[in-house]
């Protein structure tokens, strides 16, 4: 009996042990999960490269110094071996030797990774900053090249590297772009397109009276269609009325929204908002047979659009009129009153979930976007590394891309300003990396729709593709 | 038999039509014949092929003269240096060492760092009239680096003029690229697959294990018989779950003969094994590796980090084929080969992520299900 207990405690903690690795696993898989691994491989890496290839980088150092000493030795002994100086003889030795120089400075330039700094200089290009900067290049496939491997282990290890690496970095982007792209839809469609959302708010109004008059008032057949819908039982009516009630209700949340501004459409809103007081009304002619308030409002958004728009030319709209003035003239409240709830606040957003967005954020501002990040790094970069303008953002397009072609890169040694901040520099240039290819990830997520679309209306057009391909 | 299709007598209709038909709808039809046969597979190759040639041209008459210019100026500088020492060692009448040694010192240090500026600035050593960086062949395989974002950057644009240019190619060429990398990958990988499932047909038993499987036998056509109320056929394609009623008799029906081409029935659909798709790659790694440490005096290491530097896009620059300090004769060749083997191997890469990633994504559901982090919805209402 003891034993069972023990036995049984035992099995309690293992799946105890189970659950938490689970949890941990599923936390780690997760969008957030995925960024933070992808950021901590990048430092490890950064870490394990700089290990690997500072002493190499510092005994080149040596090498390059080593060679100038032996140029210099050898050019004293041709100096002293001449007895007398004939300027010709000496010139042509002392030139062949300097070629000589040259072509060990280039191969240390070119092959061995020497970036001219000697050998009492404290900064290394693999520092910390340097390599992690290295390491993001090789995951996001970047490759500038102007930091790279040149010991044999550091050969191998980068290749392991980027074989795990990429992927993940390509799944952490995904990741934040996806973020980004809701951020940015969020952050366009509420805050910034003032006219996207007056529009979308008569949009609704007019789409919720058009039904509405459809369904009651369908022209000639209006009569019949009412009696089928209302033997049909209460199926379909409930059905439209609710799409109606989501439509009408949406307008009622949007209006409660911005319950402390604009009083443009005020007198649909103080309708629509009173309307939900009213609980109880005697609703005309309603095909709906579930009578509750929503029905009243419909009546009333139905009204006011006619009173406001005065568009429609159905011959059966004074007869709305008429019939619902007769039946809900009391309650139609003064044009313009308080739009809030009878204690004064503002009603909450909670009750009404918004539905999602159908639109698409237009191309050309998600264009407008990427171009000002790029100018900004542009600038950024032309001030802090004394490029010129169009270096600069060449650099940015390159890096952005992935080319990365590494001839020109932030916090590198430059020889005109032998500047000293090359780490913070370095530093920068990560986080603009990061952000950039995330931005670049954010304007395909959100234009990819288009640019499909667009692309079978063309080849539809050209007929390059068959006629009944559906997209 | 349920299946009836009337499409070959409507599209055979539709040809009576338009019987006298004026040059300019003619002219029409044959330029839209023309693009669509651009964007189909051969002529996006071509397209590609043709975009790198042009931006060589483009390239090369941009920046050759720049970098005739910038070998002439490190002959200079070393010149003026050489005068220099003279003019130092002419000037002290008696020679001592440390005096000596000190001026010339100073002077060679200058002379190393401004030729470190120059080699940065795109100097690669070589003398004047030798072969150049920017040769067609080199200007050639700059732009393949520049569309396929591989950017190796031991050759890279150094005026003003070739940095815009560069901008605009890629902003043209990447997607380009990518086109023809989806499609060239599409086409390798329909066809690897018939290989590939005619090589299997050998082995039956292949066959059967798979049908067992659920998730990965795909219904293809299902045709529902002797029921009183459904006798349509349901539409054929890929679905992963049918649903039928108990009392229907469900069939698997083989392709038949009699119909028309253009209904494009998918055969079942033969899933390749993902170590299949990494032998591949790894093969020809390994293969370029060699060629390549064959000829360029790398050892073996050096040429498949190359390799795999080059075809996963990252693109170092400091280990390039064709590209050594001393003038090397063949040159051209090499880098010919070199751009040659980089189309192929993305082809050969993007042929094998397609063939790769409908098993990837399956093995990563079974994992992520096994462990516990994806919920198992689907799996209550399988075909048992």
């Amino acid at each position: 009996m003891l034993q069972d207990l023990e036995n049984h405690e035992e099995a309690a903690r293992k799946t105890r042990w189970k659950h938490c690795l689970r949890l941990v696993a599923a936390y780690l898989f997760s969008d957030v999960g995925v960024c933070g691994l992808a950021v901590s491989y990048a430092m490890l890496g950064a870490l394990v490269f700089e290990a690997l290839e500072t002493r190499h980088e510092l005994a080149e150092r040596e090498h390059v110094r080593q060679h100038r000493a032996d140029c210099m030795r050898d050019l004293w002994r041709i100096t002293n071996k001449l007895n007398v100086l004939y300027e010709a003889n000496w010139t042509l030795a002392v030139g062949g030797r300097l070629r000589e120089f040259e072509q060990t400075v280039v191969n240390a330039v070119r092959n061995e990774g020497y970036d001219g700094r000697e050998v009492e200089a404290l900064e290394l290009q693999w520092s910390f900053p340097g390599a992690l900067l290295y390491s993001l290049t090789v995951i996001t496939t970047i490759g500038y090249g102007n930091t790279a491997p040149k010991t044999s282990l550091g050969k191998v290890l980068t290749v392991l590297y980027a074989t795990v690496g990429i992927p993940l970095m390509f799944l952490c982007l995904l990741n934040a772009g996806h973020l980004f792209a809701r951020i940015f839809k969020f952050s366009y469609f509420h805050v910034l397109c003032v006219q996207c959302r007056q529009r979308a708010r008569i949009s609704k109004v007019r789409e919720a009276v058009r039904v509405m008059l459809y369904k009651h008032f369908p022209g000639n057949s209006s009569t019949t269609r009412n009696q089928q819908q209302t033997t049909d039982g209460n199926l379909e009516p409930s059905a439209t009325s609710q799409q109606l009630n989501g439509q009408v209700e949406q307008q009622a949340t949007d209006s409660d929204r911005l319950c402390t501004d604009n009083e443009e459409l005020g007198v649909t809103d103080n309708l629509i908002t009173s309307a939900s007081e009213n609980e109880r009304s005697t609703a005309a002619q309603s095909v709906v047979s579930s009578r509750d308030s929503d029905s009243s409002r419909h009546e009333l958004v139905e009204a006011n659009d006619v009173v406001l728009e005065e568009s429609l030319t159905d011959s059966s709209d004074i007869s709305i009129e008429s019939r619902l003035h007769n039946t809900n003239s009391s309650s139609f409240p003064p044009p313009f009153s308080d739009h809030t709830n009878l204690d004064g606040t503002c009603p909450n957003k909670e009750d009404n979930p918004r539905p999602k967005e159908e639109e698409r954020v237009p191309v050309y501002v998600v264009m407008l976007f990427i171009t000002g990040y790029i100018f900004v790094g542009a600038i950024m970069f032309s001030v802090g590394e004394n490029w010129n303008f169009i270096d600069a953002v060449y650099f940015c397009l390159t890096a952005l891309s992935t080319v990365g072609f590494g001839n020109l890169v932030p916090g590198s040694y430059d020889f005109n300003t032998q500047s000293q901040s090359a780490q913070t520099r370095l530093i920068i240039c990560c986080f603009y990396l990061i952000f950039g290819l995330a931005v670049v990830l954010m304007s395909y997520n959100l234009i990819q729709e288009e640019i499909m679309l667009k692309f079978k209306r063309i080849s539809r057009n050209l007929k390059i593709m068959p006629q009944n391909e559906k997209s | 038999m349920a299946l009836e299709r009337k499409r070959s007598t409507r599209r055979s209709g539709s040809r009576y039509a338009g019987k006298k038909r004026r040059p300019v709808n003619k002219c029409k039809t044959c330029c839209r014949k023309f693009t669509a046969f651009m964007f189909s597979h051969v002529g996006l190759c071509g397209l590609v092929v043709g975009y790198s040639i042009m931006g060589a041209f483009a390239f090369r008459a941009l920046e050759a003269p720049y970098e005739e210019v910038k070998a002439g100026e490190v002959t200079d500088m070393r010149q003026k240096t050489v005068r220099r020492l003279w003019d130092i060692t002419y000037d002290l009448n008696v020679l001592y060492k440390d005096n000596w040694t000190r001026l010339v010192a100073a002077e060679i240090k200058r002379f190393q760092s401004d030729l470190i500026a120059a080699v940065k600035d795109g100097y690669d050593g070589k003398e004047l009239g030798a072969v150049q960086q920017w040769s067609f062949s080199g200007a050639f395989l700059y732009s393949l680096t520049v569309i396929t974002t591989i950017g190796y950057g031991n050759i890279a644009p150094r005026t003003n003029w070739g940095k815009l240019v560069t901008i605009v190619y890629a902003i043209v060429g990447i997607p380009l690229m990518l086109l023809y990398l989806t499609n060239i990958g599409d086409i390798l990988a329909k066809s690897f697959r018939y290989v590939y499932g005619r090589m299997c047909t050998c082995k039956p038993s292949d066959h059967y294990k798979r049908g067992r499987n659920n998730e990965n036998y795909r219904v293809q056509h299902v045709v529902a018989h002797n029921s009183p109320t459904r006798q349509n056929a349901l539409d054929p394609g890929v679905q992963d779950k049918v649903h039928v009623n108990p009392e229907d008799e469900v069939r698997i029906e083989a392709i038949p003969n009699e119909l028309p081409e253009d209904l494009d029935y998918q055969k079942p659909r033969v899933s390749v094994p993902i170590t299949l798709c990494l032998v591949i790659m790894v093969s020809y790694i390994s293969g370029g590796a060699v060629i390549f440490s064959l000829w360029e005096g790398w050892d073996f290491l050096d040429g498949s980090y190359f390799c795999f530097v080059t075809l996963s896009t990252i693109g170092f620059g400091d280990l390039v084929p064709g590209d050594s300090v001393v003038s090397d004769r063949g040159s051209q060749e090499k880098l010919v080969i070199c751009s040659l083997y980089l189309l192929i191997g993305m082809a050969l890469i993007a042929m094998c992520f397609n063939l790769m990633q409908e098993e990837v994504i399956h093995k990563v559901r079974n994992c992520g299900r096994r462990v516990g982090i994806i919920k198992d919805t689907d799996d209550e209402d399988d075909i048992a």
